[in-house]
Order: structure tokens, then sequence, then C-alpha cells
């Protein structure tokens, strides 16, 4: 049960830093980010839901890492919001990745067995 | 067009409208993405009850958005926190202000040229005003505003030391 939920608050946390790492590439919509988490992901994060991905851009929003727009949409006959990145959010990204690297390759260093 | 019994999408949003803690504009918004989300989801084909499934419990949604999630004190509900600690703090001033105008009443002598001033106290009792004596109702005044001020504090601390329930999956 304990190991339920660490796992859950370690997906939690690097889904922040992935979900970062995507509006950097491209400005996008929320259903649109968690496609492409469903489609790169899927297998290893388990089904990315909204319930989970809707929060953090709402915190990432409210942190100023990212900027919306809203523009209408034909599609689905109302409005979409359009994440990108703010040079906040960028030097966060740049941060987290370069401390993720690091620590990962910490990490890896003793599960292999060199500590 | 919808009457009667609401949809699956309308009644999760409004589940989670009654859950949110957030100041009006900010709830607004957040609705406004939720619908979106289920916009999004029916542009892809998937019906409302997909998505209400993959969203959880409204409540747990609510405190994911609103930072309750991350515990009392932090996120977003920060600013009603610091707004709560503020009361104690207004009523002890206020307490202290009447108190110190009591004491002030009472100890306040007039000068001693002043016209009309005795050097002894006078018989003469005023009666028949509307308005009641200053020197006897501050300092109720001011022990009842400490008084508030101590029970606000007390409430506010136990508030704070209570931990955060987590959602026991209130799934609907």
């Amino acid at each position: 049960m304990a190991q339920e939920n660490y796992i859950r608050q370690f997906k939690k946390g690097s889904l922040e830093l992935i979900l970062l790492r995507l509006i950097a590439r491209k400005e996008s919509y929320g259903y649109e980010l968690l496609a492409a988490l469903n489609q790169n992901g899927g297998e290893g994060f388990g089904h990315a839901r909204e319930g989970t991905v809707y929060p953090i851009l709402y915190r990432l929003e409210h942190a100023g890492l990212v900027r919306c727009r809203l523009a209408s949409s034909e599609a689905n006959g109302g409005l979409k919001k359009y994440y990108s990145l703010t040079p906040e959010g960028r030097k966060s990204l740049d941060e987290m990745t370069a401390f993720w690297r690091e620590y990962t390759a910490y990490v890896n260093r003793f599960l292999d067995g060199a500590g | 067009m919808r009457c009667g019994t609401p949809d699956p999408e309308e009644r999760y949003i409004r589940r989670v409208g009654r859950a949110l803690r957030l100041p009006r504009r900010q709830k607004a918004a957040a609705l406004r993405d939720l619908r979106e989300a289920f916009a999004s989801a029916r542009e892809h084909g998937e019906p409302a009850e997909r998505v209400v499934d993959r969203l959880g419990p409204p409540k747990a949604y609510a405190a994911a958005i609103d930072g309750r999630e991350e515990g009392a004190g932090t996120g977003r509900n920060g600013s009603r926190e610091k707004g709560a600690a503020v009361l104690p703090a207004l009523l002890a001033a206020a307490a202290a202000s009447c108190l110190l105008a009591a004491w002030v009443l009472r100890h306040s002598t007039p000068p001693a040229d002043a016209i009309g001033y005795a050097e002894q106290m006078t018989g003469m009792v005023v009666t028949g005003g509307i308005f009641p004596d200053a020197r006897a109702v501050l300092p109720c005044l001011g022990g009842l505003l400490a008084a508030s001020a101590g029970l606000a504090a007390v409430v506010l601390l136990r508030r704070r030391n209570k931990k955060p329930k987590k959602d026991k999956g209130e799934r609907e």
C-alpha cells in the first residue's frame, strides 16, 4: 500500500516536468496534452487522466510557469485554452530537467551496484 | 437543451462547483476548463460518462484544483488562511483600543485652569441621556472583544492543527 502511494507521488512529480516539456515543444490544449501523454508514455505511466492532468495545468498556470490563450473552437462549439511556456516556466523546465538527469544518474549508480 | 434530470456532465460540473473553495473568478475559470475537458472529449467521440470516470470523484477533483490536496496552508488556500489569521489580530487590536480608551477616560483630569474646574467631586449626577456612559461601556466592550479574539485564535489554531481529511472516494 505504501509502495503504491510512493509510486503515485513519484509519477505525479515527474508528470509536471513532462507536461512542461510537452508545452515547451508546442502550444497545446488540455486534451491534446492528455493524448500526447497516452500515446508516448501510456505503458510506463499508466493511462493519463483529466483528473490528474488538469489540476497540474491549473497549478502551473497559477505559479506563472505557463500562460494561457483562449481560442474559439469550431469543433467543440466553444473555447479551447492553449498553454504555452512563460520565461519562468522555461527556467523551471531547465532546472527540473538538470535536476532529474543528475538525480536519476545518482540513484542508478546505487541500483547498478556501484554503492 | 437540458431539462429534467441533468446529464452526467452538468451534474459533475455542478458538484465540482459546490466543492471548489476558490474566489468567484477563479472558480468560474476552473469550471470553464472543466467544460472544455468534456467538450474536447466529445469532439473525439468520447461519452461524458468516460470523462467523469477519468476525472475522479468531484470532491477530490475540486480539492486537487484548489490546493487542499496538498494540505492546509499551502496552495491557493493560503490567502484564505491568511485572511482567517487576520481576524483574531483585528479583534485583539479593537479590544486593546477599547481598553486603552477606557483607561484614558477614567484617569484623565481636566487642566487646573479650566473654566468650571472644581477641586472636589460634584454630587450632581446627569441622568436621562440617550447614550450610555462610555466609561462603563468601554471596559465591557474591550473585554468582549478580547474574549472574541481569544476564541478566534483558538479556532484558528485548532483548524491548522487538524490534518486534512482525504476524500474517501466519493464516486458519484
